[in-house]
């Protein structure tokens, strides 16, 4: 299961976190901290999975962002992959164009937009199309 | 400040004043500006909240996202929850989403809100709109407990296969079923819900079907029994995506269908047997075949087609190795892999890697198959990303035999010199375990293990120095190399400490093989040694002092040397050296004859090899070198030496201080063992040493004078007389084998008797304990009814998955075990309760299996339940008139036992009374004999198989000078008075 979503900028500031195994608050910022210099200190040409104590964090950069998720060893880290791409590109379609400011600004869609497509810790929705009708249709509820 | 907004529906739903806001701070100059601006807009909203009655749901939402906002920037937050729960209950739809986002981010699912809440997520679910219930659902998703899932799982089961529900609420409902189940052990079990799951995987929607999976691949990894029904159509699935190319045109993912449904079909039955054709066995093997095919297209096309591709692949992979049942697949596979870990795209190359380890392990034919890439594997060693060579390190290890040890040893030495810190320690473990499991002489590992301290002497923990100190001490032939060795490798101008450790010891023992050669004359040993003793610490000093008081005996010539050094630290600031020192030069000075004996070369240690790995074992030695150390400091010098002062001062003090210091954080080793690599193991082997310090007739009194209760101390008395078993290769799988045998001398099977033994008497503690694993419970019976509590306790670093438990009922003896989560994280404890019920005798106490996966390795363990016999056991007061009235009716066997034991301890009238009495419940009946050295008592078992309830008469005369013990038990069962025979010869004995 993925037990966090993180999108980090390279700078290290957390955009956005969704967590799926409850932590504290102070190990929540350890964590993220901890990925970050992680993350970033890899270079390109590097694999897309890093252990971590004892879980994997699958991670993309996308421009200056980090999205990393954290799973379990036991899980498929290319299935993993692909899917923080399909979250990626509904952001971008949802958007247009995503850039971070789109996700500071409008953090509460993100959150809506990750349950839709993640739920538990688990992919719930894996159509793009589905779930920005989706989207679309709860943006013109009254 | 540019938005790059193209979407309308965003301007439609944002808010102004949330957006400026969120601008102001961005644009704050300074962090104190920042939390200034804050501070007044917290200040705002609560008043705001506070005393504005007109609020408006718009500006309740606006106020909310602001709170979470600042929330979110790392500010702590003292309102605002109520408001979020206050827009749930809101009728427009943008206000309930951002009330279920707002307590989605705020709230865990141990807060105490959560109960309010749980009624508005009710109304919720209730609701006619699938987009209210998709919310509830969501919510329940994130932050849902225990209390959630006690309250609301009928409703989702109900809305999970209702017709009326749609695919957005269905696929919500599985994953939430997922969530409570994994926070509510036992919710879902396979008798009441196989079925309906089942209907569901008939869906056509992809997105439910993608949930439905997650959550029946979480139930299968509790427990697969139970969830076959799914097998069919699972497969059957599949082979609609893979074969028919059947699929809903908007789940083609670079044209790929839905890799991750796929993915999770795949996952699904790495849980079963390998499927007969009549669940699509044949069908199958076609899917995994036509898997393979369309990789070949993964070639070309995005990087998004071909890691779809390869995700579907690499699941085909592991369910093929899972299954080991198709040559032609796993011949594919094993060709495929070896052409990934070519590949120049890493991610296939970790994954490669990786499988490989998998498929390496599986069979002896399979690891012969994938010999020919260890090149190819030693190159990734090199590979500068840490992932690569974490997953080529893992494989070489596993591919390491007889034949490619010296290669691969030798390939990982000189890696080790270049490696860097992340991967040292592992690398400096598993040469070390690959140098003496595949040891064909133990001149190489000496020399392996040499290399590895002077090449990274930080990491090579004492247990590995032990280790070679202990194979150079039994093995003579070795011992003379050994020496000349560790002297050839002190001449280096900067030696490791572990080194010069080493170097102490064996100099200090074998010096004398060597001492004819003028190159390492005694004198040069002494001196090679003392230069570089001003730079050690304490007990590295403390170690020397010991070699040089073995040197006195061996070479009388450097009695005035030596003593000038002991003379010099007797007033030391350090208490152990100091100790040392004085009674090092009284020893070397005042009597030949004792000096010879206590000096003497040090015998062999006792080659007790143990497969059960375990921390119990250290704990144990842990309180064994407590007891000697006080020994060591009390038993001062002067006293007139007793074996066993001799033997602890054979062994130099500091080892078995540093081992002290290392049992200590006893759990800590196996966290450098996550992989499983056995090094538990050794560190047991490594502490033998210590252990035989201790003489054989001293263990035995303790044994004897602690209770039965202090398993501890029984059980390393037990492994002490452990033989030989197995060497090192040995599996660490503790307690598989056989922990029913009561017989077994293995100290973890001892331990685990005296748990037992223990818990047939009282109603709670601890009935398993090991590095990783801790097993409690608690009991209580009523009746014939039962209720255990079982806690089952994580003590490792990691979590223990697929964590499932087996009880099975015996005749006389139903149990109703509920269901576990299958997995225990870090430090976390599960419980499960069992209830059971007695409906005739029974002689054997039931089984409990526990499986389970820690990184990399498989366990099982199994334990006999504490519940015996006498648990139902009713008083039964009986005059002396009444009972031999009663104890005359019957005679005879098999009605009728009658046994003389003798007992292991004195006999004591006493505590055998409170045995019976209180611990198995049987009556005690005093002045029915006038003799006090005889015990008359009996009992009622409710539940006969009769029907009936069945009496039982019991004497028992002992004769405290013999210890001995005659038994006689008479009941109406022969069942019966057997099985109370065992119980009291196996309580009293």
């Amino acid at each position: 299961m993925i037990h966090f979503i993180l999108i980090q900028n390279r700078q290290g500031k957390t955009r956005l976190s969704k967590w799926y195994t409850p932590y504290e608050d102070v190990e929540k910022r350890k964590l993220s901290h901890e990925i970050h210099k992680i993350v970033n200190s890899r270079e390109t040409k590097f694999t897309n999975f890093v252990e971590f104590r004892t879980h994997r964090i699958v991670y993309r950069r996308y421009a200056g962002l980090f999205f990393s998720v954290c799973v379990d060893p036991t899980d498929n880290e290319l299935f993993c992959l692909e899917a923080i791409h399909l979250f990626v590109e509904v952001l971008d379609a949802y958007f247009g164009n995503v850039c971070e400011l789109d996700l500071v600004f409008n953090f509460y869609k993100v959150y809506a937009i990750i349950d839709e497509v993640f739920l538990a810790g688990e992919l719930m929705e894996p159509s793009k199309h589905v779930i920005l009708q989706r989207m679309e249709f709860l943006d013109n509820l009254p | 400040m540019s938005m790059n907004v193209t979407n309308p529906n965003i301007a439609k739903t944002s808010m102004r004043g949330l957006t400026n806001f969120i601008s102001d701070l961005r644009n704050s100059p300074s962090k104190e500006n920042e939390e200034k601006r804050v501070t007044k807009e917290m200040a705002h909203i609560r008043k705001e909240f506070k005393e504005n009655k007109n609020i408006d749901g718009y500006q309740r939402r606006k106020y909310v996202c602001k709170l979470v906002y600042m929330y979110m920037l790392g500010y702590e937050l003292d309102f605002g929850h109520m408001e979020a729960v206050t827009l749930l209950s809101s009728t427009k739809f943008s206000e309930k989403q951002i009330g279920y986002i707002a307590l989605g981010i705020l709230l865990n699912e141990q807060h105490e809100m959560l109960p309010l809440i749980i009624n508005s997520f009710k109304e919720d679910l209730l609701a006619r709109s699938d987009y209210f219930q998709s919310l509830a659902l969501a919510a329940i998703c994130n932050i849902g407990g225990k209390e959630v899932a006690e309250f609301l799982s009928p409703l989702i089961q109900k809305l999970l296969i209702a017709n009326t529900s749609s695919p957005m609420v269905k696929k919500r409902c599985a994953l939430a079923i997922l969530r409570m189940n994994r926070k509510h052990i036992g919710l879902v079990t396979p008798d009441s819900w196989v079925e309906r799951l089942v209907s569901v995987l008939d869906e056509p929607d992809f997105g439910v079907l993608t949930s439905l999976m997650s959550l029946l691949i979480e139930l299968a990894s509790e427990n697969p029994i139970g969830w076959e029904p799914a097998i069919p159509k699972v497969i059957h699935l599949l082979k609609k995506i893979i074969i028919n190319k059947e699929f809903p045109k908007e789940y083609v993912y670079y044209h790929v269908t839905c890799p991750w449904l796929q993915v999770k079909l795949l996952k699904f039955l790495r849980y079963f047997p390998a499927p007969d054709d009549s669940q699509g066995g044949k069908v199958l093997g076609e899917i995994l075949t036509a898997v393979f095919a369309q990789s070949e297209s993964a070639k070309a096309g995005t990087v998004n087609h071909k890691n779809s591709l390869n995700a579907v692949l690499f699941e085909a992979i592991n369910l093929i190795i899972h299954l080991d049942n198709d040559p032609v697949l796993l011949k594919q596979t094993s060709l495929l892999l070896g052409r990934f870990i070519t590949v120049k795209e890493t991610n296939i190359r970790y994954l490669g890697l990786e499988a490989m380890s998998h498929f390496a392990s599986l069979s002896n034919e399979t690891s012969i198959m994938i010999k020919k890439y260890q090149d190819t594997v030693l190159l990734s060693l090199k590979d500068s990303d840490i992932s690569i060579r974490r997953r080529a390190l893992d494989l070489l290890y596993g591919m390491c035999d007889k034949n490619t040890c010296k290669h691969i040893v030798a390939e990982l030495l000189s890696y080790l010199q270049t490696a860097d810190y992340a991967i040292r320690e592992e690398l400096v473990i598993k040469i070390a375990n690959l140098a003496e499991k595949f040891a064909s002489n133990y001149s190489w590992y000496v020399d392996v293990i040499l290399q590895l301290i002077t090449t990274a002497g930080d990491f090579v923990s004492d247990d590995i120095w032990f280790r070679v100190v202990k194979i150079v001490t039994n093995h003579e032939d070795i011992q003379a190399y050994a020496a000349s060795t560790v002297f050839n490798a002190l001449q280096s101008r900067n030696c490791h400490e572990t080194l010069i450790k080493v170097g102490g010891y064996i100099l200090g023992e074998f010096g004398h093989l060597i001492a004819d050669n003028p190159q390492s004359s005694p004198l040069v040993q002494f001196n090679i040694l003392h230069s570089k003793f001003n730079t050690c610490g304490a007990p590295t000093k403390a170690l020397l002092l010991s070699t040089y008081a073995k040197f006195v005996n061996l070479f009388p010539e450097l009695t005035q040397q030596t003593q000038e050094v002991f003379k010099q630290h007797q007033s030391y600031i350090d208490a152990e050296i100091q100790q040392r020192a004085c009674e090092y030069l009284n020893l070397t000075s005042l009597n030949e004859d004792l000096m010879q004996t206590v000096l003497d070369v040090i015998p062999a240690f006792i080659d007790a090899k143990d497969n059960s790995n375990t921390t119990s074992n250290t704990a144990n030695n842990s309180n064994m070198i407590n007891s000697q150390d006080s020994k060591i400091s009390s038993g001062g010098f002067n006293q007139s030496p007793q074996p066993s002062q001799q033997q602890q001062q054979q062994q130099p003090p500091q080892q078995q201080q540093a081992q002290l210091q290392q049992n200590v954080s006893s759990n800590g080793l196996d966290l450098l063992d996550p992989f499983g690599l056995g090094l538990g193991n050794q560190q047991q082997q490594q502490q033998q040493p210590v252990q035989q310090a201790q003489p054989v007739y001293q263990q035995q009194q303790q044994a004897e004078s602690f209770s039965p209760v202090q398993s501890d101390t029984v059980s390393s008395f037990g492994q002490q007389q452990q033989q030989q078993q197995g060497g090192f290769s040995s599996p660490t799988i503790q307690a598989s084998s056989s922990p029913i045998s009561s017989g077994g001398s293995d100290p973890m099977q001892i331990k685990i008797l005296a748990s037992y033994k223990r818990l047939c008497l009282v109603s709670e503690g601890v009935l398993y304990e090991d590095s990783m694993l801790q097993v409690g419970l608690k009991s209580e019976y009523q009746s014939g009814q039962g209720r255990l509590m079982l806690y089952y306790g994580n003590s490792s670093a990691f979590p223990l998955t697929n964590f499932n438990v087996t009880l099975n009922s015996i005749a006389g003896l139903t149990l109703q075990p509920q269901s576990i989560a299958p997995v225990i994280q870090p430090k976390a404890q599960l419980q499960q309760p069992v209830t059971f019920s007695c409906t005739s005798e029974f002689t054997e106490s039931p089984v409990i299996t526990i499986n389970f996966l820690t990184p990399g390795k498989p366990i099982t363990i199994t334990l006999r339940l504490p519940i015996v016999i006498s648990k139902f056991f009713e008083p039964l007061r009986l005059s002396s008139g009444d009972f031999f009235a009663r104890w005359k009716t019957i005679s005879g066997k098999p009605l009728e036992i009658q046994e003389i034991f003798k007992s292991t301890k004195p006999i004591d009238i006493q505590s055998y009374n409170r045995v019976i009495q209180e611990g198995l419940n049987i009556t005690v009946l005093k002045q029915v004999d006038p003799n006090p050295n005889n015990i008359v008592a009996s009992c009622l078992f409710p539940f006969g198989s009769n029907g009936q309830p069945i009496n039982s008469y019991i004497r028992i005369e002992t004769n405290p000078q013999a210890n001995m013990c005659r038994l006689t038990i008479r009941s109406q069962s022969a069942t019966l008075t057997n099985t109370i025979k065992n119980l009291l010869i196996s309580h009293l004995q």
